[in-house]
């Protein structure tokens, strides 16, 4: 069955198809939260909440556009919104100097996430905490468009599509994030 | 273009997100400046370093998110039959434009891979030299057209059985820079695996592409094939040795799933090598339903 046949199947009620709309785009979904919040918690949450609204909304689903752009419209605002609350939260901000003024970072678990994955033991710890620290001082959107365009392979188009934004208000959004790291890792490179 | 605009633009480069005539200039700069050079590969260091900076979420996270959803689901819903009825009200009649408009969307983004291999592998498919795709609008009867940029503009038209179309596909799936380019092409080749060709496109996606994600697809695509030996030779090599736990976890599943008996050399060889505590877990798991032992004696 295609995807657009999956769709209509589950918007007429039938639940394993809603089930392999899910799993065609979970582990996506799953993976780019997990890389944002840097939690399993969290990226759990938002697991949760993106597909009971995809659930909850799927009658109202037009084929207006695809059905991974409206997916990702409702999974980008709960990533964003989820990243400033991470900011607010946050009890004791350090600050990172960026081009555009001083700016706190997000919460960041570095020891936690060293073990997940064997390739990242290989970096040294100095490096491996500067690159946190410069991805945690992007703001929420830079942070977005650079793990959208940068680990997810998502076309410029496809992510101002997703943010409600055009596609050069996202290529604008991506060139500020990789200078910011430019800066941060020049001496590594 | 010069210095400043350049070093402006290296992402869209990198990235394969320049139009034709951009590109050009850019690539005529660099070629005539070290500095900028320079600059570029300084770039793409960066992006590698931060690369590796990547996580997987445990495959775990991922059975706990999904038995999640599902619980909640069953909370939220009446029972199946009277939830279908209710949603059977609220639905409009689905009319015959969604397939073409979803199959467009789909064909643009392999068609931008396709483009990209071309541009930077010269791997072309015949017909398309230097072809950059402009537009793709749907034309009815589950019809394409697409102006394509070469040179000098011009048109082809074609469905998804377009040899074309599918030359550019198949190259996309092997060859664009971009994974969720490789994604798309796979997708849109899964249901035609039966045709040699396309399987052996769809394998070595499989065993060969360096992301995870490309290769989970392709292994999804293979599902309906599990039981013919070329697959199962392909997925057992892919249990001995992917890097990616999932991709290993989701190969023990496929593999079970048809003719479970003749994988018991091969999950006893692999226990004795692998390091990841699921995916262990997923082959004693596995040994156990044919009852067979972990150890070879």
């Amino acid at each position: 069955m295609d995807e657009a046949a999956l769709i209509r199947a589950a918007q007429a009620g039938d639940q394993q198809a809603f089930a392999s709309l899910v799993a065609g785009y979970d582990q996506q979904v799953l993976r780019l939260a997990y890389n944002l919040l840097r939690s399993p918690e969290e990226a759990a949450d938002i697991y949760q909440e993106a597909f009971l609204r995809v659930h909850r909304n799927l009658a109202k689903f037009r084929f207006d556009c695809s059905f991974h752009t409206w997916l990702y419209r409702i999974v980008t605002n709960l990533c964003l919104d989820a990243l400033r609350k991470k900011k607010v939260r946050k009890e004791e901000p350090a600050v990172v100097e960026t081009s555009d003024g001083p700016r706190d970072r997000l919460e960041t678990a570095p020891e936690q996430r060293a073990d997940l994955d064997p390739q990242r033991k290989l970096l040294s710890r100095e490096l491996r905490e500067r690159i946190e620290a410069v991805l945690a001082g992007l703001t929420p959107r830079e942070r977005l468009v650079f793990e959208m365009r940068h680990f997810e392979g998502m076309r410029l188009r496809a992510i101002g599509d997703s943010l409600g934004t055009t596609e050069e208000a996202a290529k604008n959004c991506l060139f500020r994030a990789t200078q910011k790291m430019r800066a941060a890792l020049g001496d590594f490179l | 273009m010069n210095c400043d605009q350049l070093q402006s633009r290296i992402d869209a480069y990198i990235y394969g997100e320049m139009d034709f005539h951009e590109e050009e200039q850019f690539e005529v700069h660099a070629s005539q400046c070290q500095a900028c050079r320079h600059q570029i590969e300084q770039h793409r260091a960066m992006l590698r370093l931060i690369s590796e900076a990547e996580v997987e979420p445990p495959r775990a996270l991922l059975d706990q998110c999904r038995a999640g959803l599902r619980q909640s689901l069953a909370a939220s819903s009446p029972s199946p039959g009277r939830w279908r009825t209710r949603l059977a009200g609220w639905l409009p009649a689905w009319g015959p434009v969604a397939r073409p408009a979803l199959a467009c969307a789909l064909l643009a983004l392999a068609f931008f891979a396709g483009r990209e291999v071309e541009q930077r592998r010269g791997l072309i498919p015949a017909g398309l030299d230097l072809a950059r795709v402009r537009t793709i609008q749907g034309t009815g009867n589950g019809m394409v057209q697409i102006v394509l940029e070469e040179p000098h503009q011009r048109t082809i038209e074609g469905g998804l059985n377009d040899i074309d179309i599918e030359r550019a596909l198949l190259a996309a799936a092997r060859q664009a820079p971009d994974p969720g380019m490789r994604v798309e092409s796979v997708e849109l080749l899964r249901n035609r695996c039966n045709r040699d060709d396309i399987r052996k496109a769809v394998l070595a996606a499989l065993e060969q592409d360096e992301s995870p994600i490309v290769r989970l697809r392709a292994l999804d695509a293979l599902r309906p094939h599990a039981r013919e030996t070329e697959v199962r030779q392909a997925l057992s090599r892919v249990l001995a040795r992917d890097s990616s736990p999932n991709v290993r976890v989701q190969a023990i599943d496929l593999l079970m799933d048809r003719y479970p008996a003749d994988i018991v050399g091969t999950l006893q060889e692999v226990i004795r090598r692998e390091e990841d505590e699921y995916v262990r877990t997923r082959i004693l798991r596995a040994l156990s339903q044919v009852r067979a032992s972990p150890g070879v004696f």
